[in-house]
């Protein structure tokens, strides 16, 4: 069954019985309230004509002893009217007349009525034959006669006035009969409603909760949801696609689960190894650190025993050393840098800066080391930026230095320096071999070196730019790349300007 | 009349690096001193007098600011200037909390490193 047979259903017993009901009561109203209403009208009208015989019985009576005292023949015309007249009403009473008990007692009044008709007439025929000894006593007969016919009336009144309150009492008795059942019927509608209500909890509103029970278990991760709707409607059939679903997502969610624990273990280990490396950094690089110190302190001294002895020709090898030196204690310091960067550490001193100075100081100090490339210096620049002078000074470095190293000797090196709306604008743009699209993000991470098997390898760990670009991050500004391979690569960064009510 | 030398302590726990601020040092016309743990430095302190102490940070035993911080607070030793030298650079920004007088960072290079003492006599 549906639900919405399951629905309907009740609904049609419910109007059906209701209406029937009331069906009912209508006809009960209309046919014996009707019949209780008739019988009293017709009680009603018999007691009216009863009155009216008796009067006329009355008339009669004194209207025959008139006639006794004074002989006159009007009276005998108002007895004979009166007669016809009790007579027309007889007939018309008789049909109205319901019971048995009624037609006897009216029969009996019909009987005594004619008998003293009957002996009127013979007091009459007396009278007129001059008979007046039988006329008298002829008359004492009618009185009795007339008497008892007159008692025979009041008995039949007394009866009709006796079931007249019988029938008033019955139709009283409907009228409650019908305001009861009046009130039982809204009763049992109201009992109907109570009865439809809990069919409908029970067939609707008790799955659905369960149902929604059950959803919200499974939203907190119990999938596991038992049912105990076995209808066979839409939500005994949504109930058994619930329990589908959640056998899936527990299967699901388990096998995401061991995914998500797995992923984290591996997440955990790279960490882990992650921190390892950058504490194995830290130490390597500062135990590197004290025998470069001894290496430096012993080349100054060598350096000063060539001076004295005046072995000259050895000074050359020296400054190959010294270079070498130089370039180890950098990577140490770059090594350094990373590590510093990674665990937050490096400390900034920002000041208000010439920027102007910075960027051709290091121009300056690269046309004395790299005089086979053209220097060109464009600066434009009218404030102050704000930032840290020596690593400011070691990203222009850092530029400028790979493109020493990633141009050809005899190519033009340009290095700018532009107003901004915010910041300036650093460039340094070389001629060389250039950098592909594909590699353009990737040369920002640490220890990445674009590779290619047809390239000639340049030296260097893959730190320059990554330092770089932190280094412009911790400024606020940014460091991008424009190039393409083959074609030179230009490099830019940018520097906030320094206000006055700037925190430093 | 010669000038008295003046007297330089060296204090680190790396023999190779006490060596070498001897030598050069010493080939600077200053008279040296070297300990390696912070016992030796108080006794040294008492007996060689010096005129300016070069003290390494990271020290097994008792750290070099923990010692420059005691020679900064006792009445016979706070009048010493005090220069910390480390490998660390982030080192230099919490010796200002010891007292110290100067910070140095390895490895450096001889001749700022001689500037450096010099102007401080």
């Amino acid at each position: 069954m549906t639900i919405r047979t399951k629905i309907l259903f009740p609904f049609i017993v419910f109007l059906m019985v209701l209406t029937g009901a009331f069906i009912f009561l209508i006809i009960l109203v209309g046919t014996i309230g009707a019949d209780a209403r008739k019988t009293v009208l017709t009680a009603e009208q018999i007691n009216s004509i009863s009155m009216r015989i008796g009067l006329l019985r009355q008339q009669t009576s004194l209207s025959l002893l008139s006639f006794q005292n004074t002989g006159n023949d009007k009276y005998l015309q108002i007895i004979e009217r009166n007669s016809e007249e009790t007579n027309r009403m007889l007939t018309e009473l008789k049909p109205l007349i319901p019971d048995r008990t009624g037609k006897q007692l009216l029969s009996r009044f019909e009987l005594t009525f004619e008998s003293s008709i009957l002996e009127r007439i013979k007091i009459l025929e007396a009278i007129s034959s001059g008979n007046y000894a039988d006329a008298s006593r002829r008359f004492s007969i009618w009185e009795v006669k007339n008497d008892n016919n007159y008692a025979a009336l009041l008995d039949f009144m007394n009866y009709n006035l006796h079931s007249l309150e019988q029938s008033r009492a019955v139709y009283d008795r409907m009228l409650r009969m019908i305001q009861v059942s009046g009130v039982i019927m809204a009763a049992m509608a109201a009992v109907l409603i109570a009865l439809l209500y809990l069919y409908l909890r029970k067939v609707i509103t008790l799955p659905v909760r369960e149902l929604s029970k059950a959803a919200d278990r499974m939203s907190e991760g119990d999938f596991v949801p038992e049912f105990h709707i076995k209808s066979s409607d839409e939500l005994g059939s949504l109930a058994l696609k619930l329990q589908a679903m959640a056998l899936n997502l527990k299967k699901y969610h388990a096998g995401l689960k061991s995914e998500v624990a797995k992923k984290e273990r591996e997440l955990k280990k790279s960490r882990e190894f992650e921190a390892q490396k950058d504490d194995f950094m830290s130490i390597a690089s500062h135990e590197l650190k004290t025998p470069v110190t001894s290496l430096k302190v012993y080349l100054h001294i060598l350096n000063e025993e060539i001076e004295k002895s005046g072995h000259t020709a050895y000074r050359r090898h020296l400054v190959k050393i010294e270079d070498q030196v130089g370039k180890i204690t950098r990577l140490i310091t770059g090594l350094l840098d990373v590590t510093r960067l990674q665990a937050g550490k490096m400390p900034f001193e920002m000041v208000p800066l010439d920027l102007k100075s910075i960027v051709s100081e290091r121009v300056d100090v690269y046309r004395k080391i790299s005089r086979h490339h053209e220097f060109k210096l464009n600066v434009r620049l009218r404030r102050k930026v704000k930032g840290d002078a020596d690593r400011i000074s070691q990203v222009v470095d850092n530029l400028i230095s790979n493109a020493v190293k990633y141009s050809p000797p005899g190519s033009r090196i340009i290095v700018s320096v532009k107003n901004g709306k915010t910041s300036a604008t650093v460039g340094v743009r070389d001629f060389g071999i250039g950098i592909g699209r594909n590699h353009h993000e990737k040369i920002f991470n640490r220890f990445y070196r674009v590779t290619n098997r047809n390239q000639k390898t340049f030296p260097g760990l893959g730190i320059g730019l990554y330092l770089s670009r932190q280094i412009i991050k911790s400024h606020k500004g940014d460091l991008w790349v424009d190039s393409e391979k083959g074609k030179g690569a230009a490099f830019f960064f940018t520097i906030p300007y320094y206000h006055a009510k700037m925190e430093l | 009349m010669k000038p008295k030398k003046k007297r330089i302590l060296v204090v680190d726990d790396d023999a190779d690096i006490l060596e070498v601020l001897k030598i050069i040092l010493d080939s600077a016309g200053y008279s040296t001193a070297s300990a390696a743990k912070g016992s030796d430095v108080y006794k040294k302190v008492k007996s060689f007098k010096p005129d300016l102490i070069l003290l390494d940070v990271l020290l097994s035993g008792e750290d070099g600011r923990v010692i420059c911080r005691n020679l900064k607070k006792g009445s016979g030793t706070k009048h010493i200037p005090v220069i910390m030298l480390s490998a660390h650079p982030e080192a230099s920004r919490t010796i200002n909390s010891y007292k110290a007088d100067g910070f140095i960072e390895k490895p450096f290079d001889v001749d700022p490193f001689l500037d450096r003492i010099a102007a401080l006599f």
